[in-house]
């Protein structure tokens, strides 16, 4: 399948680098995956995971806000995440994960009830992707 | 031994102690620079990735308007950030960006706010009687992104208050392993060249935003504040490391040096005594030869 150029790059560090055929996250208004050709984007993140997927595999990294820019041609497309904080789920727990995304959103100090819905959405949502190991399809 | 060689040689083990210690010194700041350096190299990306996003806003948006981009009219009160050390020994590191601060803001002329990161400079300051705003200590040789955002939040909620109406920042740039030079740079107001110039590839393609790029900005700011501060104090922390390796190498230098001469101050009196002693031998036998 099309693969693009993705990097996860926090404050400090480039978290990760490599190709993929999709990225996942999540905005305010929702939760977008995107493939190569998508139409130039910009995004702000809200607390989540963001996933990187390539064929079977997929990694994933708890961002408590940041960026999402995809840009670039058919032959040369690629994704940059700048995070403001990248920590790679990997072996931690799904009721772990959902606990911290509470935190992070938390700690953004927003008491909207509508946000409040959105983490718990999220939190859910990872709690169903690590128990099925598979996303609910965006596309 | 007579007094004077048990004086001379424990200043001889005094200064073999100091020079130990200076040595360790300098070869914990070797291998931590190597590290510092990385860090400088490592934070990198974000800045830059920052920057072109910035630009793409810009561009999409036409023009790009913020509190944190315009300039005020009226200069009133000046806000300097100065990043310095916890620790001394390094030499003229932290003297020299203490002062081309105060260099800075006397040139200004305005009222002062000050941000201090690292016990040097509050120590300076307070001496000096200067009214600190804020100060931080307790990371100047391992600075994170947590600490530039405490530094971050704090100028850009007195800027955004009209508090301050400008904010400077003074740190020491990591030219290389052997230069290291004091800087200031504006903050706030973002000087906007530096994100206004050519985007160059994704220029003029129109961007899907979410949510408005308005919206966006505002997010991106300060992430950009965030960013430039955390690049100062990793640019610094580099400095510092450096600076001290040069200083403990020089201080290490001199003990040798010291030592030697002291040795051979040593070695002279040992030797007069000896030479005193023989000769009051010879002059005791001699005196019984005569006797006889």
């Amino acid at each position: 399948m099309a693969t693009m150029d993705v990097s996860i790059v926090s404050a400090e560090a480039e978290v990760w680098r490599g190709e993929a055929e999709m990225v996942v996250a999540r905005s305010p208004e929702g939760e977008f995956g995107i493939m190569r050709g998508h139409i130039p984007f910009l995004a702000a993140l809200i607390p989540g995971v963001v996933t990187v997927v390539n064929g079977a595999e997929r990694r994933s990294w708890l961002v408590p806000g940041g960026f999402l820019e995809a840009s670039g041609s058919m032959d040369d497309y690629h994704v940059i995440v700048l995070a403001d904080d990248a920590e790679e789920t990997g072996e931690l727990d799904p009721a772990e994960a959902a606990r911290r995304i509470e935190e992070m959103r938390q700690q953004q100090d927003s008491d909207d009830d509508s946000d409040r819905a959105s983490a718990e959405l999220i939190a859910s949502m990872a709690r169903a992707e690590r128990e099925h190991g598979e996303y609910s399809s965006p596309g | 031994m007579g007094g004077q060689l048990r004086i001379i040689k424990r200043r001889i083990s005094s200064v073999q102690s100091t020079q130990k210690i200076t040595r360790a010194m300098e070869l914990i700041a070797s291998s931590r620079i190597i590290k510092a350096q990385q860090a400088v190299a490592a934070a990198r990306p974000y800045a830059e990735e920052l920057r072109r996003m910035m630009a793409s806003v810009g561009k999409s948006a036409g023009s790009i308007d913020s509190p944190l981009l315009r300039s005020r009219d009226e200069i009133r009160r000046i806000a300097t950030v100065v990043i310095s050390s916890d620790r001394g020994l390094a030499g003229a590191y932290n003297s020299n960006v203490i002062r081309s601060a105060e260099r800075d803001m006397e040139d200004h002329g305005k009222e002062k706010a000050l941000y201090l990161a690292g016990k040097k400079a509050l120590s300076y300051f307070k001496f000096r009687g200067y009214d600190i705003s804020e100060s931080w200590q307790g990371f100047s040789e391992r600075p994170g992104i947590s600490d530039a955002r405490k530094v971050a939040q704090a100028v850009a909620k007195a800027y955004l208050e009209g508090e301050v109406d400008e904010v400077r920042l003074a740190f020491t740039r990591y030219e290389s392993a052997l230069t290291q030079r004091p800087v200031i740079v504006q903050l706030l107001p973002m000087p906007r060249d530096e994100f206004e110039g050519d985007s160059g590839e994704g220029a003029g393609a129109s961007y899907e935003f979410e949510p408005s790029p308005e919206e966006i900005l505002d997010l991106l700011l300060p992430r950009y504040v965030e960013g430039t501060i955390l690049q100062a104090m990793l640019e610094s922390a580099a400095s510092e490391l450096a600076a001290r390796r040069r200083a403990m190498k020089a201080a290490t230098d001199n003990a040798e040096e010291l030592i030697g001469n002291l040795t051979r101050v040593y070695n002279q009196a040992r030797q007069a005594e000896i030479t005193t002693e023989i000769m009051e031998v010879i002059g005791g036998a001699e005196a019984l030869a005569q006797e006889k």
